[in-house]
Parts: structure tokens; sequence; C-alpha cells
């Protein structure tokens, strides 16, 4: 059951006056009271003037390149679609047994098998773009929001590129039956001369059986190359061709496949608890939490730092008046002391000590006479606290 | 889609409904698509209630395929503005998550809004949306009926009720769980368009209350429920209590489903795997989803030896899958390997889950000595004569007082209590009206060794809830029901798998269910004991042939909780092809302690609890 409720809901959205709908003049306009609409004016005219504020700060958030983005490569995944069905179409028309010659077609399927595996080439690279669209974000939603498009295209790439790579791998399975199959009319016209080929075959068959395809595959190329130096000029010619375009495609598989694997890391699981929807919403809802953790604490560090360069500053005062107040008496201490011993200060700080309080007892005389006595041994002991 | 008895269904359809206007729009011309381009960028918007509803019926993958690339909650205030984005809304029509809708589009986020309900909204809120719609954001409104949780294809439950019972007097509604029940048996009946005849048990004023209020809620929303496909036999809503078979939510289960439920506990399909040692990052938390894996579709109603036989299968195939890319050695290997790449990856993952679930199963069986205690109780259960009372007293004494001795002569260590008071209740239930019953003499007993008081007034508690009194009394003894005695299990069709099989010890027992769901098959429900709903057999002058032929379509409500075992009987009802499908819901789905602590909370206020 469904049930649309949009026109009684517009209904009775008409039975009320509007602010920004078409009935808001007429609301206005119909008051009795004239100061009560001024004042509800200012209020509407405040708010238009957010709106439109809002907008423009959000054309500059979204910026246009996303959304091209987005729709270019819903085009190409489009066009891919279009263009692996095509494919399908010619693999499945060649795979008809027929006595025309299919070089055209084959060479039509190359060109087409080319083109999409370019195209899943540009999805990818546009793909990557994304990670770099991301980076000019700032909002958690946007970048959210841009990532989810990232994972969108990659499960449709994906996708599809799973759809194609079977097709081919279809192909290529037809082509070498098809020369398994001419391999063994060979075989048969060669039967009497190359009875070990013979042999070798019923053994390969049996393989067939029990081994994977692929195997089988590598086998008979294997074979093949026994093989073709036996067979006539015709007949290598054809299977060389053949080769060569077996080769061409499964170049192209490798290719995309390289372009699936680094996908898959985008992808989600699916079946996993990281699909799930509620598990997505409180982990954002956690990570807001997060996040707000984060801002408290970095909140804190900063006001530490300030606090920090309160207590550098405060220090570096400290160490100034230090520098300063030592400078001032350590010249009355080496008045003394240079009386006895010159220049040696920095490395007797103890004994500069005790020589204070020894002749702290008279320092009126110590202050008076010695200073004058050794005038030049001043200048020195100044030289060496700069040192210090 | 009317012919869809599945309920998901009936979510997907919600979904591509909901979600895939827009691009259903683009594919019938390019050309409107190119015009609004931005539009295909959407926002959706959930409540609390409806992000769970949707998850477990859908995923995130789904929704980005569908071009939803901003999944958010209604109640986070601290959502950007997006001005450029339009934005879908499922919500729950409830009076805080329109009150919340209304704050939201006064203020709008997003560019537009297409709001949808996931049940009927009444016009008086729709009028308040409506009021505070100042600048004409929203574009769409529109009911979907989805007001319950999805847990099978036939199985789904009320939201958010942890316990349906009423406090102060037995048999009453929790008002919230009562709300919520009858929210969501309107909304499953909308989602199968069904328009049914109402039956419930007599016995329980909690079912004929609820009976009634989906009544009135039919005949007050008409339009809607006469707009459903007329039928030549009107489809069943039966709504039956818990009371009647309190037995099967005592019991330990064994099919995997149940299992996980009971060990682990299965919330909203997920379960929490986190408390157990050596659990790496992927599985932390599992989903267990019907429609995800064959393998859980396949063994989910499977008892424990099907589930290791079948596991055993799955590895085999995994090998067999991993050994032909265990040596690659060329290319073709490679690429062989790389294109089942996501394949493997899936498999491995979900082998690992399972493995991971059926070896703690199978560790915690062992644990809670779930083998034994698990064959008594259905030796317990199985039989309704007194008969046997002397060996199963002596049996039970032994289990409660730890008189079990291994083949050593060892004392066992000892039953949880929990466990042991399982097995009182179940001897309680079966020799309630035996004249050599020795309950309360039992539990004196366990009160002098210092059982937990919490545990002992759970059994007269169960008694006054679930008493043979209290039972409707269909046939007498009918809960203790055994596989063996019920040789009619093939009646019109109607096969209940490979599980009634009474050579299995464990799984002797089976629910009360099955007998109600032959009778509906055999259309062999008393009127007396199951009576219609009156103003819808007035409407429908059909009821007298309603009698003879069997309805086609059922819904099944349990009231006070429904387990994994009776969805299981219902699934094989279904799978069996006899022309009757059915859906089961129920208020909660209970595991056997849930149920027993459910009994305990609200039991304690019916007063004198003590007394027998």
């Amino acid at each position: 059951m469904f049930r649309d409720r949009t026109n009684l809901f517009i209904a009775y959205r008409r039975t009320f006056p509007h602010h920004g709908g078409p009935f808001s003049d007429e609301a206005v306009g119909g008051s009795t009271f004239d100061k009560q609409p001024e004042e509800e004016e200012g209020l509407i005219g405040h708010s238009p003037y957010k709106d439109d504020e809002n907008e423009t700060i959000e054309m500059t958030q979204l910026p246009p390149n996303m959304l091209e983005l987005e729709e270019d490569s819903e085009a190409v995944l489009s066009g891919l679609v279009r263009d692996i069905n095509d494919l399908g179409k010619l693999y499945r028309d060649n795979m008809l047994p027929g006595f025309n010659d299919k070089s055209e077609d084959e060479a039509k399927i190359n060109e087409m098998s080319m083109k999409i595996t370019k195209k899943f080439q540009f999805l990818y690279t546009e793909i990557r773009k994304l990670d770099d669209e991301k980076l000019q974000f700032q909002r958690k939603s946007e970048t959210i929001l841009v990532e989810n498009l990232k994972k969108k295209l990659a499960i449709r790439t994906q996708e599809l590129s799973t759809s194609f790579r079977k097709l081919q791998n279809n192909y290529i399975k037809y082509l070498r039956q098809d020369e398994v199959g001419i391999d063994k009319q060979g075989g048969d016209q060669f039967n009497e001369s190359q009875i070990f080929s013979n042999s070798g075959k019923s053994s390969e068959e049996d393989n067939d059986v029990i081994e994977d395809y692929s195997r089988a595959a590598m086998q008979s190329s294997s074979k093949q190359l026994m093989q073709q130096q036996q067979q006539s000029e015709m007949d290598n010619q054809y299977l060389q061709e053949r080769e060569r375009e077996i080769y061409k495609i499964a170049q192209g598989v490798v290719e995309i496949s390289t372009i699936f694997k680094e996908l898959e890391n985008m992808v989600i699981d699916q079946g996993t608890v990281l699909d799930r929807i509620d598990y997505n919403l409180s982990k954002t809802v956690v990570n807001v939490k997060k996040a707000d953790k984060q801002m408290k604490k970095a909140e804190k560090y900063q006001k530490a730092t300030t606090k920090c360069k309160v207590v550098f500053f405060l220090v570096l005062v400290i160490l100034l008046l230090l520098l300063v107040l030592m400078l001032k008496p350590r010249r009355v201490d080496h008045y003394i002391h240079d009386g006895g011993s010159n220049g040696d200060s920095s490395t007797q700080p103890d004994n500069s000590e005790s020589g204070n309080e020894d002749e702290g007892r008279n320092p009126v005389d110590n202050e008076e006479s010695p200073a004058r006595k050794t005038a030049p041994g001043n200048s020195d002991v100044g030289m060496n606290l700069v040192l210090i | 889609m009317s012919a869809s008895f599945n309920l998901y269904e009936v979510a997907q359809n919600y979904l591509s409904r909901i979600l895939s206007t827009e691009s259903d729009k683009a594919e019938s011309g390019q050309l409107t698509r190119k015009e609004n381009s931005s539009d295909h960028i959407r926002v959706l918007l959930l409540d609390n209630v409806t992000s769970k509803v949707i998850s477990m019926v859908s995923t995130q993958s789904e929704l980005l395929k569908h071009e939803i690339f901003l999944i958010d909650r209604l109640e986070n205030t601290e959502r950007d503005n997006l001005k450029n984005l339009p934005c879908i809304c499922l919500l729950r029509p409830s009076d805080l998550t329109v009150s919340n809708l209304c704050n939201e589009i006064s203020v709008p986020k997003y560019k537009s809004y297409q709001v949808y309900f996931n049940n009927i909204v009444s016009k008086p809120r729709l009028e308040r949306l409506a009021e505070s719609d100042d600048m004409e954001i929203v574009s769409k409104v529109a009911e979907v009926f989805q007001d319950f949780y999805t847990i099978n294809k036939t199985f789904f439950t009320s939201i958010n009720i942890q316990n349906s019972l009423g406090i102060n007097l037995p048999d009453t509604w929790d008002g919230p769980s009562f709300d919520s029940s009858l929210d969501s048996i309107v909304s499953t009946l909308l989602s199968l368009k069904l328009n049914p005849v109402i039956r419930y048990e007599s016995n329980s004023k909690m079912c004929h209350k609820l009976a009634s209020s989906v009544a009135y809620k039919i005949k007050e929303n008409n339009s809607l429920f006469s707009d459903t496909p007329k039928k030549d036999i009107s489809p069943l809503l039966l709504i039956v209590d818990r009371r009647n078979d309190p037995i099967t939510p005592l019991l330990f289960p064994w099919t995997y489903q149940s299992m996980i439920h009971e060990i682990f506990g299965i919330r909203n399909n997920t379960v929490d795997m986190s408390g157990l040692p050596n659990v790496g990052e992927e599985l932390k938390t599992v989903v267990l989803n019907e429609t995800q894996t064959s393998f859980m579709r396949n063994s989910m109603y499977s008892n424990f030896g099907e589930l290791s036989q079948s596991l055993k299968e799955y590895i085999n195939k995994y090998k067999q899958k991993t050994k032909t890319n265990s040596s690659i050695s060329t290319i073709k290997d490679m690429r062989f390997f790389l294109e089942n790449y996501p394949e493997f990856r899936k498999i491995s993952l979900n082998l690992s889950k399972h493995m991971l679930l059926s070896s703690d199963i199978d560790k915690k069986i062992n644990e809670w000595r779930m083998w034994e205690v698990s064959e008594f109780q259905q030796t317990l259960v199985s039989d309704s004569s007194f008969s046997n009372h002397k060996e199963e007293l002596t049996k039970l004494e032994d289990f409660l007082f730890d008189r079990i001795k291994n083949e050593q002569g060892q004392i066992q260590p000892p039953l949880a209590e929990s466990t042991k008071a399982k097995l009182l209740a179940l001897y309680a239930l079966k020799y309630e009206s035996f004249n050599g019953n020795q309950t309360s003499h039992l539990i004196r007993l366990l009160k002098k060794q210092g059982f937990s008081a919490e545990y002992l007034h759970f059994i007269p508690s169960l008694l006054k809830y679930a008493g043979s009194s209290h039972r409707l009394s269909d046939r007498v003894g009918s809960v203790f029901e055994r596989v063996a005695k019920s040789s009619t299990t093939f009646i019109n069709g109607l096969n209940f798998g490979s599980h009634g099989d009474s050579s299995n010890v464990y799984m002797q027992h089976i629910p009360r269910l099955q007998n109600v769901l032959m009778k509906i098959a055999k259309c062999s429900l008393d009127s007396a004991l199951y009576p219609y709903i009156k103003e819808r057999s007035l409407r429908n002058e059909t009821t007298s042939t309603d009698d003879r032929v069997p309805p086609q379509e059922v819904v099944i409500f349990m009231v006070g909780g429904v387990t994994y075992e009776e969805a299981r009987l219902v699934a094989e009802l279904n799978n069996s092809n006899s022309g009757l499908r059915c859906v089961i819901g129920g208020t909660n789905i209970p595991s056997t302690d849930d149920f027993m602590n459910n009994i305990i909370d609200v039991g304690s206020t019916w007063g004198a609890g003590g007394a027998i």
C-alpha cells in the first residue's frame, strides 16, 4: 500500500499565511496593525538576506566541477553499458558458425574492446580525481558526500568491469575451443604420422574434464607450439592470427584487472557491518563526538600555549633580572677576590662565596680600599661575567 | 505485487518507490536529467526508528546506487547547510519526529524536501507540518507502511519493545508497547494489502484490547483499507498471547538462528561479538540477514547437527574454489582469480563469520552443560501425564542441588542459577495441578541454600502469568505436546519439515503454535475460544463461510513476545506450498533469559509475590 498525501498537505498549507510564499504580501497588507507588520518585515527582510548569504557561501562550497565530474562519469558509465551490450552482440554474432570472412567483425571487436578499456581507464582516473577534490572541502558532510560519490562510482565501475571481463573471458574461451577443434582436425590429418600428439590429446581431454578451463587453455597453447612446426603454412598463419587476437584481448583484460583491484579497496564490503546504514550513521555521530573532544583538546592546548608563552616570558624576565642581580653583587665579590687571585672567578664559585663570608666581617674596608687598588683588574672580571 | 507475501519484497518495493522517482523521470528522457543535474545527488534524512527499519532491509551500497550520497538523522542538530541538494525524508509520524521536522523545514538546510512517513500520519500532524512549511519547501508528502522491524522473510516485530507486560496487574499492557504493537500490526496489514477479519484468544485481555484497537484503526482509516484488493476469502489476523504457551520461551532452542539469539543475542539483525576473545576487527559485529547469503538462508532453520554438516560442505566448497587459484602461476590463473576475487573475499568473510558463531555456540553449550539440561527439559515437557513424577523430581533435584556426576564419579560443576530456575519453572508449570507437587518445597530448600531471591520469585510470577488456570483450555495439557503424539503433522498438505522428528531428543517439544496453525488450516478454530471482533464480522457477512473455507493469508501476532522457533514453524509452513501463506509477528523476541527477566521485572509489582 502506498498513499500520497501531497494534495492534502498542500491544501492545508494554503490555509496558513506564509511569509516566504505568494501569500505573504496579502498577509502583510491586510493587517490592521501598522507597527506589527513593520516589525515582522524587519524579520522577513532579515531572513532572505540570511538566505542569500547562505546561498552564496554554498555556491562556492560545492564547486560545479564536482557535479561535472559526477555527470561526466555518469555519462561514460551509461555509454559503457551500451558499448558492452554491443560488444556482447558482436561476440555472439562472431561465435555463430558461418562461412563468411570474419576478419572485419574481428577488427570491429578489437576496436570496441579497446574503446571500452580506454573508458574504464578514464573512469578510473576520474575516480582518483575525486580524491583530490575532497581536499577542497572543509565541512564534514561534504567530504562524506564526495567519499560516497567515489564509492558509488567505484561500485558501478566494478560491476561493469566484471561483466565486461566475463564477456571477454567467454570469448577467449570460445576462441580457444575453436583452436582446439582445429588442433583436432590437424591431428586427424596427421593422424598416422603423429601418434604421440594424439595420445597427448586424449590425456588433454581428460584434463579438460578435471581441470579448470584456464589451465587447459595453457596446455593447448603449449601443444600448439609443438604442432605449429609441423602444420601447414596456411594453418600456421591462421593460428598465429588467432593467437595475436587472443593476446590483444588478454592484454586488455589484464589492464582492466589492475584497475579492478584498485577499485576493490574503495568499494564497501557488502554484507558486513560496514554496509549497514545505522552503523554508518552511529559512526558519524561517534566521529562528530570524537571531533568535538579533539576540538576541546586543541583548545586546551591552545590555552596551554598562551600559558606557556607567559611562563616563558616570565622566566626570561627572571633570568634577565638575575643577570642584572648577579652582575652587581658579583662585581662586589670579585673586588674582594681579585685582590688575591685574578681572573679565575668562573671556575671557583664556592671559593668566592666562602671568601665573601670571610671578608664579610669588615665590609667597609674591602669595599673602599681594594677597589681603587685593583682598578685595572676590574674590567677583566666584567668581561668574564659577560662571557658566562 | 499483492501476491507477494514476503516482507523483504514489500520493503524493496517501498524503497524503489521512495528513491528512484527522480531517475525514473531521467530514464524516460535524458533531457530532463540534464536540466536539473544537481538533483541526482540527494540526501536521505532518517529518524532513530526508520534508520533501524531501513537498515534491516537495505544496505549503504544499495542506497548509493540510488544516488543517495548523504544519510543523516533528523535528530542530529549539527548537520551542515547544503542548500543545493534535495532531501528525502523517511520518518516515523510520531509526535517528536513531526515536531523535529517542523523545526527543520522552518529553517531548511536543504533545497527541497520529500517527506515519506512510514505509517499513517494523522491529519492534525499533517496540518502542523503544513503550518511550519513557511517557504513552501516540501514538495511531496506520502505514506509508506513499514512501521516494523523485518527480521526474516515472514517474520516481523514491533518497534523498540523490551517488555510488553504492564505493571501492577497481570494481563495488562505496558502503554508505549501497546501503541508500538498497534502501529506495527496496522502497517503490516497495509504493506501486505490485507483487510482481514480479526480473531483473538478469548482468555487474554491484552489480545482483546489490541484486536479491538486494530479493528477501530481499520474503521478509522476505512479509505485505506477498502483500497486493498478484494478477496473471496478474507485474510485472517490472529492475535495470540504468549501466556498460552509459556513453555517454548523457556526451552533451550536448537536451530541456528534461535541459538545465536539465545547465546549472543540478535539485535536488529546484528550480533555483537566484540566480547569474545580473539575476534578480528571485521567480525566484531556481524550482520545476519536472510537475503544476504545463501548459506544463511539455507541453514538458519537447521539444527545443530545439520548446521555442522552444511558448514563442512561450505568449507569444502570454499577449499575447492581456492584450490584452483592456490597455484597462480600463469596470467590466466591470475585472471581467473581476479575475476572471482570479490566472490572469494565474500565467501571467506562469510565463512569465518559462521565458523566463529558456530564454534562459540558449541563452546557455550558445553559450558552451560546444555546437552544434558536440554535433554531433561525436553523429557519434562514432551509428556503431559503425571506418571513419571517421581523420576523427574529426583532428576530435577539432582540438577537443582548439583548432584549430577560424570563418568568418573566426580560431581559436575554447578549449573547457573538461571538455568536451574528455568528447570524449576518447567516443573512447576507441568505439575501445577498435581497433588504431590513439590514446587514450594523445592523453593524453600533453595532459599535455604541462598539461591537468588529474584529467581525464586520468578516461579510464582510465572504461574500468575501463565498458570494452567490462565491458559486457554482448548485441550487439556496441550502445551506439553511431543512430536510422536501428533502424528497428524500432514494435514491438508501442511508439512512442518523434518524437524518434527521424535528421534531427535532435543527437539521433541513442539510449540503450541503449530497446533493453532493446523487448526487454522483445518478451519477448526473454536469461535468461542478464538472469537471474532464484532464490527468486522457485521460488515463482512462472509464469516459464516469463513468457518468452512480456510483463509489463505494469515497474519499472526503474538503478544508478549514471539520466539525464533515459532518463526521457523511459520517459515516451514510457507515453504510447504499448502496454499496457506502466513506472516508472524510479535511484540519482541525474548531469549529464555529475557523472558524470565521480563516476568521477574513486572511480576514483583503484581502483589503478594511470595506465596503460591
